[in-house]
This record gives structure tokens, C-alpha cells and sequence, in this order.
């Protein structure tokens, strides 16, 4: 199992609610998984919770058999270089070019040899890689534009092209789609697969749509309230669930 | 319902700062009572006798509002919240707010009877028409020769040098200040201190210190600089410069607070050391409006160098001192002439520049 997940629990600063109550699941290596729940579910809390940008009330995380729910630091940084994230609103660095939007994908390399890291140029195979990467998601040509100039779906590829270029074990996707439209959509989608195929990451993706999750995802898991509802294959997810899913 | 110990603090926080609020209302009220009052003003003994008052009317507030609840910590329980609700304090707003401007207009003195003084006007009139006289085309154009003495060229040319000393005072005191003000800066964002105790601490007291730099005058720091110093435009500089890395500290950390938080976290999902994140995700964010603020900071300057000269920080400031000192209302007109139309070219400079960068 490359992620597994035992009794998860999470609280925000001055909630009583768990956003999260004792979720468990485990994910096999090249896997799509898709996860599914209604807003507010704790979709979003449990992706910022495995990659370390929220602290856990309780439960364990285990990412390649290493637990890493106590890491800090460069211990922290080392695992987080082998876990890419895609954001619902991209996440880019704005006013910066979209190849150096993209290099940043790299810059989990520089985590012990920071000083090195900020005096020098991107190294030239790098950039490479960087174009390689751009032209893969179909943006060779807006290599040099500013990334404020791209539209929702360009913005989303290029935060694919960073994550090609960081290489990592495990993707997580939160809500990727969105905020686009159902053309871009698909496309970011056909990415992730792609990315699942072709360099062999395991997704971990949230997703809105039944349609998309039904199209894309063989296995899944819905979320109800902080709880884990269902989880496995998702042709085996029957009506009557989806509508306990979704129902306030 | 247990009651718990992190709830029982907050609603003891609450408390105390309501005990605050209303004794510095019941203050307030007492220097309205004491304005209205002149023959029968309130003495020392009835002061304390308000602090006790306004102690009680706060505390009973607290009690008889949902407050009690959190006193006793058991709200968080029941209502999923532990946080003041507007509908619980908004009168004590009203009241309190209604207070402070009464007692704000009536500290002012408002004596408009006198802006209609005619012995006021006539001195206005006489010291206005001197200063016109010092206005060159304007003196001219009205022929104003005949009446007063008008300032020769070749004192423009003199004031020229002392212009350009008040500019180069200004332009330095910007520019040592920016790098400075830019590392400070970082460490009196919150949002990027919030992580470590230590860094929390630090920002905590250099916010402090900036506030308290920030808060004296430029003429004060002029004056403090120019008896350490010596007297002269270096003592303007060195002034204007400490002013300017407090007040830019405080905008840059402010720039900082109000970047948005994804791309920071999208590069730390990276595993990017927090170093990189500042440079590769704050950075870019903030370049602009940092640039933007300090050009502003300059056009601010510039006029403040004129202050600073009064105190002995030399420049074009030193010279309006000795002629307003001396009477001489037509050189202070020339001399206020000329700092218009630096002050007018530099702000048009500025403010395309801000614009371009914009």
C-alpha cells in the first residue's frame, strides 16, 4: 500500500464538529482512486491532512509504510517532494511566467542545499524537462506568458507541468476541475489518467461529478459528514448510496 | 456539561477586556461631565468613585449577556461557538462610539466665531500679499513691484542647491531604508511567523518597536538625530530614514498579510524549503506593491525633508526657517514656490512611475 489512513480525526482551531471522525482507508501503488461528498464532507480537510498542511486531532498516516503524521521540518519536506497537489483555484505564483511556474515543481530538490538553491540558475535539463512537461499538457507555445494571462483550464495544465516535473509517488487532486468548464474538464481528467499511466503516480482525486467519477475512477470512496461511507469499486456504487451520500 | 479550561480562559479574557472598555468609557464620560460643568467639575475622590461605577455596569453586562455562559465554559457545548456575537456587545458599541466623538469634538474647542475675526483677516491679507510678491510671474503679472520687493534671480539660484540637498536627503533616506524595511518585514508578516513560538515572539516585539519608531514625529527624530549628529542635511537623511523604515516595515508586512496563501502552500506541497517559498512564492506577490509603496514613500519624504530642514536637517527646510525667522514674507514665498514645483514635478514623476508599475 503506498498511502494507508487509520482512524483519522481533525478539528479546526475553535470548531467543536470534527471536520473528520476515525477515517480509514488504504490505497494500492498505480491506483485512481476518486473521492466523492457533498460540500463540507471533509473531502478537501482530509487532502490537506496527508500532505501535512493541517495537523491531525488523531490517527495515524502511513505513506510508503513510513508514518508521517508527527513529521516536521526537513523530514516533512522530504516526504512532501515524493506527494504532488493540485489545487481547486491552481495555486500558481502570479505575475511569474509559466515556465518558471512550472520549474517550481523542482524545488523540492533544493531542500537541503537551499543557499545553492536561490543563488543559481535552473539548471539547463531542468528547463528541459520543464518544456517537455509544457508541451505534453499542449502549452509549448505559452512557454514565456505570465500565467495571470492564461484562462482556468490553461492554469490547471500548467499545475499538471509542475506536477510532471516533480516526479512524485502520490498525487493528490482536490477538486481540479472545479471551477472549469466541462471541455477542460475533461481534459485536466485525461491528464490525470495520463499521469496514472504513463509515469505510474497513484491519484488520490476529489471530485464533484458522478459522471467524471464514473468515466475516470475504478475505485473510491464517498465521504458523509467527516465519515467514511463507502469505499471500493465505484461501478458497485448502487443509487440508494448516492443518495445517502448527497442527502442533507 | 464539563465546564473546560480553554473556554473558562477566553471567557475571562472577554472579561477583562469588557472591564477595560467601560472603564475607559466611564473616563470619557467624566471628561464630557467635566467640560459642560466649569463651576462644579468632578474631584480626584469621584474619578475613583467612576472607576468603580463603570467597573460594575461592565461587569454586570458581561454576566447578564450569554457572556455568563462562556464564564463558565460550558457554552462551546451548546451552541458551537465560542466567539463574540455583534448582537451581544453592538449598544455597548453605539454607546461607547457616540461617547468618543462627543468627547473628541468637545476636546477640539470649536470656536468658529473666530475664523471671522477682522483684526485676523487683516494680518492674513497683508502676510498673503507679501508671500504673492515672492511668486515670480505671478508678482509680475500683477506688477506687485511697485508695492514690495521682489526676490532677484539670483536668489532662485542660491535656493537651487539647498532644493537639491532636501531631494538628495529624501532620495537617500528611501533608498538605505528599503533594504532594510524589506528583511523586517518578513518578520512582522503573522502569517508567516505563525508557525514558530520563537518567530511569534520576535514579530510581536519588532511590531512594537516599529509602532513606537513609527509614532514619533520626523521632526522629533530630526531633532534627536541632528544632537547626535551635528546639525545638516546628513541629520535629515538619517532621520527621515529611520521614520521610513518603520512606516515601510509596517506596509511590506501588511503587503505580505493580505497575499494569498495557495501558492505559498502549493510550493510547500513541493517539500521546498521555507526559504525558496519566500523567495519563489512571497516575493513575486508582494515586488510591486513593495516598489509602489517605496516610490510613494519617497513623494512623502520629499515634502517631509522641508520639515526636517526646519529642525537642522539642513536643505531648502533650513533655509525657509531663517527667513520666516527674519520676516522676510516675500523670500518665504519664493522659497514656498519653489518647493511646489519640485514637489509637483516629483509627484507627477511618482505617480506615472507607480502607474507603469501598476
Amino acid at each position: 500500500m503506498i498511502l494507508k489512513v487509520q482512524d483519522l480525526s481533525h478539528r479546526y482551531e475553535r470548531r467543536v464538529d470534527l471536520t473528520l471522525k476515525n477515517v480509514s482507508f488504504s490505497v494500492p501503488p498505480r491506483s485512481m482512486l476518486g473521492i466523492i461528498g457533498s460540500s463540507g464532507s471533509g473531502k478537501s480537510t482530509m487532502m490537506r491532512c496527508i500532505n501535512g498542511l493541517e495537523t491531525l486531532n488523531g490517527g495515524t498516516i502511513e505513506f510508503q509504510n513510513e508514518p508521517i503524521q508527527n513529521l516536521r521540518g526537513s523530514d516533512l519536506r522530504r516526504v512532501r517532494s515524493h506527494m504532488g497537489m493540485i489545487f481547486q483555484n491552481f495555486c500558481l505564483v502570479p505575475y511569474a511566467s509559466v515556465l518558471t511556474n512550472v520549474l517550481l515543481g523542482k524545488t523540492g530538490i533544493w531542500q537541503n542545499r537551499f543557499l545553492g538553491g536561490l543563488f543559481s540558475k535552473w539548471p539547463q535539463e531542468w528547463i528541459q524537462e520543464a518544456h517537455q512537461a509544457l508541451e505534453r499538457v499542449g502549452l509549448a507555445e505559452r512557454v514565456h506568458d505570465s500565467v495571470q494571462h492564461l484562462s482556468g483550464g490553461q492554469q490547471q495544465r500548467v499545475a499538471i507541468a509542475r506536477c510532471i516535473l516533480q516526479k512524485p509517488e502520490l498525487l493528490l487532486a482536490d477538486e481540479p476541475v472545479a471551477s472549469l468548464d466541462p471541455i477542460s474538464s475533461r481534459m485536466v481528467f485525461e491528464y490525470l489518467v495520463a499521469l496514472n499511466q504513463e509515469y505510474g503516480m497513484t491519484v488520490l482525486c476529489n471530485v464533484h461529478s458522478l459522471e467524471y467519477l464514473r468515466t475516470y475512477f475504478p475505485t473510491c470512496l464517498a465521504l458523509k459528514k467527516g465519515k467514511l461511507l463507502y469505499q471500493g469499486p465505484t461501478a458497485e456504487l448502487s443509487e440508494s448510496m448516492i443518495r445517502e451520500i448527497y442527502e442533507t | 456539561m464539563k465546564p473546560d479550561l480553554k473556554t473558562f480562559r477566553r471567557g475571562m479574557k472577554l472579561l477583562a477586556f469588557r472591564w477595560i472598555y467601560w472603564v475607559v468609557q466611564g473616563l470619557i464620560i467624566l471628561k464630557i461631565w467635566n467640560h459642560f460643568s466649569t463651576y462644579w467639575s468632578v474631584p480626584v475622590w469621584n474619578t475613583t468613585y467612576i472607576l468603580i461605577l463603570s467597573s460594575i455596569v461592565g461587569i454586570t453586562l458581561h454576566f447578564t449577556q450569554k457572556q455568563f455562559s462562556y464564564f463558565l465554559g460550558t457554552l462551546i457545548h451548546v451552541k458551537n461557538r465560542n466567539y463574540w456575537k455583534w448582537e451581544d456587545c453592538k449598544w455597548e458599541f453605539y454607546i461607547g462610539f457616540l461617547n468618543i466623538c462627543t468627547a473628541s469634538l468637545l476636546s477640539l474647542k470649536l470656536e468658529i466665531f473666530r475664523i471671522f475675526s477682522i483684526q485676523g483677516l487683516n494680518i492674513l491679507g497683508n502676510i498673503s500679499h507679501q508671500l504673492l510678491c515672492g511668486v515670480p510671474v505671478v508678482s509680475h503679472l500683477m506688477s506687485l513691484g511697485s508695492q514690495c520687493d521682489l526676490t532677484p534671480w539670483s536668489y532662485y539660484i542660491f535656493t537651487l542647491d539647498k532644493l537639491f540637498e532636501s531631494i538628495a536627503c529624501a532620495f537617500m533616506g528611501t533608498l538605505l531604508a528599503f533594504p532594510i524595511a524589506f528583511i523586517l518585514a518578513f518578520f512582522a508578516a503573522t502569517n508567516l511567523t505563525q508557525h514558530s513560538k520563537a518567530l511569534r515572539l520576535f514579530c510581536g516585539v519588532l511590531r512594537f518597536v516599529m509602532n513606537v519608531v513609527r509614532s514619533i514625529e520626523v521632526l522629533v527624530w530630526g531633532i534627536m538625530i541632528s544632537v547626535w549628529v551635528g546639525i545638516g542635511p546628513f541629520a535629515g537623511m538619517v532621520a527621515l530614514m529611520i521614520h521610513t523604515i518603520a512606516s515601510l516595515t509596517k506596509q511590506f508586512a501588511e503587503a505580505i498579510e493580505n497575499i494569498p496563501n495557495g501558492p505559498i502552500e502549493a510550493l510547500q506541497t513541493t517539500g521546498a524549503h521555507p526559504l525558496i517559498v519566500l523567495v519563489y512564492g512571497v516575493i513575486p506577490q508582494v515586488w510591486i506593491s513593495y516598489v509602489s509603496f517605496t516610490v510613494y514613500r519617497w513623494d512623502i519624504n520629499l515634502r517631509m525633508s522641508t520639515v526636517v530642514g526646519i529642525v537642522g536637517g539642513g536643505g531648502i527646510g533650513g533655509l525657509l526657517f531663517q527667513e520666516t525667522g527674519m520676516v522676510h514674507w516675500t523670500k518665504v514665498g519664493s522659497l514656498t514656490f519653489l518647493i511646489c514645483i519640485a514637489v509637483w514635478l516629483l509627484d507627477t514623476f511618482s505617480s506615472r512611475l507607480r502607474r507603469a508599475i501598476n
